[in-house]
């Protein structure tokens, strides 16, 4: 189903996106073929069968190749390259945050990182009585961390301040 | 004090627990030790005969190190990536590695790693065992002797199971390449189980494993032991020669021990040494250990070191000094 | 074949109301920790197997057989309802599973799972019971030329799930290649686009990889597409809707016994687990349905082909075990070691002198799917209404279990930053269209195929003809070239290229 298109010239913005797109991937063939292919060859001669160089020079290849011919069929007259509209923006907030979680529990520790994540998640999602977020503060985390710590003797990094 | 509490039951509920739980309990107040769970870390992912050493130990090992052992596997890079997590951890005793000798001994020397072999403590070495060179019954070769002259009648056309390169499999063959100046294939298959199925399947010719892998083989006649890399036959294989006596000198131990990262209080090193002592003296832990086909060779902290220091120079004169 | 002293030897097994309660405590505890993205059936079964040395043998062995097949069907739980596989193994089952939740039939999903789990399981069991010896003789004879050929048979696999764009699902595929070739390679010790990072050595985590495409890009989904209130309202209304009927069930027999067959197959092969059999069977069901365009949009047959392929894999599995003590995937390999505990070596030698282990083995399993049939249909009850609690309270709740299951797979925190970017991958793949599948089918396939290819060529010293000069490879490269030239074939007719001879006959099925 279609909603909303982007701009008033969805398939302008659209061929231009799916070219950045392709442009992204042939980047990343290119890095690893760089890689592979680079002096002294760090994993072997690429074009040997058996060595550890061959089949991730293949496979570079082949991306890079097909990121080549998306760009191309990107361009021609009939592409379908349309996207659905959507709050992006707050997807990406809600992204950093993931990240921030990822990255800060070693210093904060597993409690005060779910404790904060999961209410400030809820309100991505529009959650905004205090109670509700108070409770998700409190009880998802016990009840998860106990489950893992207790049952399955699965320890979590403690942080510098719990 | 926190311990899964699943564990808590299923040992309550279980008869044989006593025996194993019966323990010497030691005394906290007079510890070295930090007040919290030790954590015991496998280099290896969950199956190999070492998270099954290390899931006994850590089922037992509260009692007798008076704080809990958690046991964590780590696998990943044939056992570096443990390795260099315990190497950069607290040199606390919190964190203690279940190491092995191509991780703790040869890998640092010949590999380009994240860590050294000066990173580590010799704690205690709970047991080693030999690697013995078999084949299948219907190969040209059914002994030592013939497997090397048929090496050299046909150079390079010998194919054999290996597991890793610089692993233990690995390690013995090249051992045996270099003192019978004899040229064979390896196929690197990543562990002792596919190793041994491409051999039984007729694909491989030879291979070099641990009693635990191949002795079920040797006791149903689907496979025929060649010669045991130790400097004593290996008891419940008596028939089957050591290397030496052959005429080939490969000798290799393929210990199991408990390494803490370098910075160890010495007298933390000496308590967890005291601890692990114990533990391989109870009886509970005997029997588990009998009954997946393992031993206890013990050696204490400083006679481990001493050990260590020795294979780690031999390992070094062999590699590097060719 | 079967005597009767071998029958009570495995009847003995199940004797006492222990075995059964233990059965049943770790299959309620499978099941809970299979429906926990991250806590894998391998790693419960890991951490638990230290406790059971203290236990007798038959409360034990029950008790993880009872965690292994638990936790393998649990993992189809959360992948129906949140679109989160809890293990790898399921992830076949998101595809279909969650798009009948988001349909409102999301109690229809989740009967249909457990039906084709406890049937392909049932089945295979059966089959294995007849079969498993010569089965086993024709496993092992399977060299490295062998896999890496299956091992290509099954990437071809990424057509069949690429969905609307061919092009698309390449290049996502190549990136799951390229991804798989990260870390150290265990046969030249090279360390490969590891960048320098020690925690890169092992390779990228894939259960945390997986996690985060699936369910943290689907939090990020419903951040970016909020269905509309009146959507939520019909689906909650439902309490996850219809019932499967049984004529609908019914009609799913071919799908469900040719992805049995399959996943009993793959599974009797050591190294080749439920992750990779889910998929194949997938395809395949894909290739011979007469409604393929529905995969992937809510197909009752994509979904069974997904569940049967998986489950039939648990009892396969334990042929390798028992018959050459060889583990077939790492699950088997902690059971190995379980068993070695209790005294028991499994191998040729038990076979020969205890035949009725083996028997009294799948009588456990057996009975094991009837327990775990009850215990499914009373999980179903409660978790369909899953789909009734708001998205402010599920989501968080699930990116919280996300964050800790991916912790617990290494206790690493860097898996949580494989989860993230796994979770923003997923999202901006799903924002323009680019299947998921294939990354995964890439991922999971890349190692074991290329190291199949070279160990091949190390056989041979470097000469190709070992692909074609053995009988086992011969055959496989035939049913590659087959696979090939059919699919290609179906390919141009939809392209319009060839033009359709006739039109394909309505389902038989839909006949009476």
């Amino acid at each position: 189903m279609m909603r909303k298109p982007l701009t008033s010239n969805p398939l302008l913005i659209g061929k231009l996106l799916t070219s950045l797109l392709a442009l992204g991937v042939i980047a990343i063939g290119v890095s690893f073929l760089r890689i592979v292919h680079g002096t002294p060859p760090p994993y072997g001669a690429p074009g040997d069968i058996g060595s550890a160089a061959f089949f991730p020079g293949l496979v570079a290849l082949l991306v890079t190749g097909l990121g080549g011919i998306m760009l191309l069929v990107t361009w021609r007259a009939n592409a379908n390259v349309v996207f659905e509209r959507g709050r992006t923006g707050l997807a990406l907030i809600a992204f950093i945050l993931m990240v921030a979680m990822a990255l800060s529990i070693n210093v904060l520790g597993i409690w005060l990182v779910s404790m904060l994540a999961v209410p400030l998640l809820a309100v991505c999602f529009g959650e905004q009585r205090w109670y509700v977020l108070l409770a998700l503060a409190v009880i998802p985390p016990t009840v998860v961390i106990h489950l893992f710590e207790g049952v399955m003797g699965i320890y979590f990094p403690r942080g510098m301040l719990l | 004090m926190i311990r899964p509490a699943i564990a808590r039951t299923l040992i309550a509920v279980s008869v044989a627990a006593t025996s194993a739980l019966t323990g010497a309990q030691t005394l906290a107040q007079e510890s070295h030790l930090a007040n919290e769970p030790i954590r015991f870390v496998t280099p290896y992912p969950a199956g190999g005969s070492h998270s099954l050493h290390a899931g006994i130990i850590t089922a037992v090992g509260e009692d007798f190190l008076g704080r809990p052992l958690i046991s964590t596997i780590r696998g990943g890079g044939g056992g570096v990536v443990a390795a260099a997590e315990v190497a950069r951890s607290t040199p606390n005793g919190t964190m203690l590695l279940f190491g092995d000798p191509t991780i703790n001994s040869l890998r640092p020397q010949v590999e380009d790693l994240p860590y050294e072999m000066d990173d580590f403590v010799a704690v205690a070495r709970i047991n080693y065992s030999p690697a013995i060179f078999v084949t299948t019954p219907d190969q040209p070769f059914q002994t030592i002797k013939e497997l090397v002259d048929y090496a050299e009648g046909n150079p390079n056309e010998l194919v054999y199971s290996s597991d890793n390169r610089n692993g233990f499999t690995f390690t013995v063959f090249e051992m045996l390449k270099s003192t019978a100046e004899i040229d064979m294939r390896g196929v690197e298959l990543g562990g002792g189980g596919p190793a041994v199925t491409q051999l039984l399947g007729g694909n491989t010719m030879a291979y070099a494993g641990d009693p635990s892998v191949v002795g079920e083989h040797l006791d149903a006649g689907t496979l025929v032991g060649l010669c045991v890399t130790d400097t004593e036959r290996f008891e419940a294989y008596a028939d089957i020669p050591t290397c030496q006596e052959e005429g080939y000198d490969v000798v290799f131990q393929f210990w199991r021990g408990v390494m803490a990262p370098a910075g160890t209080p010495p007298e933390v090193v000496a308590e967890l040494s005291d601890g692990f002592e114990r533990l391989t003296q109870d009886e509970g832990f005997l029997r588990l250990i009998g009954q997946i086909g393992s031993g206890v060779q013990f050696l204490d902290h400083e006679a481990f070191a001493e050990a260590l220091a020795a294979e780690q120079a031999a390992l070094g004169a062999a590699y590097l000094g060719e | 074949m079967i005597d009767f002293s071998v029958l009570q030897q495995g009847l003995a097994m199940l004797a006492s109301p222990w075995t059964f309660l233990a059965l049943s405590a770790g299959l309620a505890g499978g099941i809970l920790i299979g429906a926990l993205p991250g806590l894998t059936a391998t790693m419960a079964v890991a951490v638990l197997a230290p406790f059971t040395f203290f236990m007798d043998a038959t409360i034990g062995i029950p008790f993880l057989l009872g965690i292994y097949k638990g936790a393998i069907y649990g993992g189809s739980i959360p992948a129906i309802l949140v679109n989160t596989p809890g293990t790898a193994a399921a992830a076949a089952t998101a595809k279909d599973g969650y798009a009948l939740t988001q349909q409102g039939k999301s109690r229809k999903a989740l009967e249909l799972s457990l039906y084709s789990s406890v049937a392909a399981d049932f089945i295979a069991t059966l089959l294995l019971i007849v079969v498993a010896i010569p089965l086993a003789s024709i496993a092992i004879r399977f060299g490295s030329p062998e896999f890496a050929l299956l091992y290509l048979i099954a990437l071809t696999m990424i057509a069949t799930v690429s969905g609307e764009s061919f092009l698309k699902g390449m290049i996502a595929a190549g990136l799951g290649l390229l991804v798989a070739c990260v870390g150290l390679d265990p046969m030249t010790g090279y360390q490969r686009f590891t960048f320098g990072n020690t925690d890169l050595l092992a390779g990228v985590s894939l259960i945390p990889l997986l996690i985060g495409m699936f369910a943290l890009s689907e939090i990020l989904m419903q951040l970016t597409q909020p269905p509309s209130a009146e959507d939520r309202k019909t689906t909650a209304a439902e309490h996850g809707g219809e019932p499967l009927s049984w004529t609908e069930f019914w009609a799913l027999r071919p799908t469900i016994l040719r992805s049995t067959t399959l996943g009993a197959f793959l599974g009797s092969l050591p190294g080749l687990g439920a992750e990779i059999s889910c998929w194949i069977a997938y395809g395949v069901a894909r290739g011979r349905s007469r409604e393929p365009e529905k995969f992937g949009n809510g197909s009752l047959e994509g979904l069974a082909a997904a569940e049967s392929g998986n489950n039939a894999v648990v009892p396969a599995a334990l042929i390798p075990m028992t018959i050459f003590g060889i583990p077939g995937d790492t699950i088997t390999a902690v059971l190995i070691g379980a068993l070695m505990a209790q005294g028991m070596m499994p191998g040729p030698l038990m076979i020969q002198q205890n035949p009725g282990f083996l028997f009294g083995m799948f009588l456990v399993l057996l009975v094991t799917n009837m327990l775990l049939l009850g215990f499914g249909l009373l999980a179903i009850r409660w978790l369909k209404q899953v789909t009734r609690i708001p998205p402010t309270v599920l989501y968080p709740c699930v990116m919280l279990l996300c964050l800790c299951g991916a912790y617990a797979v290494n206790s690493s925190t860097f898996d949580l930053l494989i989860l993230v970017m796994g979770g923003g991958l997923g999202y901006v793949m799903r924002r323009t269209g680019f299947p998921v599948a294939p990354l995964i089918i890439g991922l999971l396939l890349g190692p074991g195929f290329e190291s199949a290819l070279r160990q091949s060529l190390v056989f041979s010293n470097g000469s190709l003809t070992i692909f074609w000069s053995r009988p086992g490879s011969l055959i496989l490269l035939i049913l590659l070239a087959l696979v090939i030239v059919v699919m290609a074939w179906r390919g141009l007719t939809t392209a319009g290229i060839i033009k359709k001879r006739f039109k394909r006959l309505t389902s038989p099925s839909q006949k009476h």
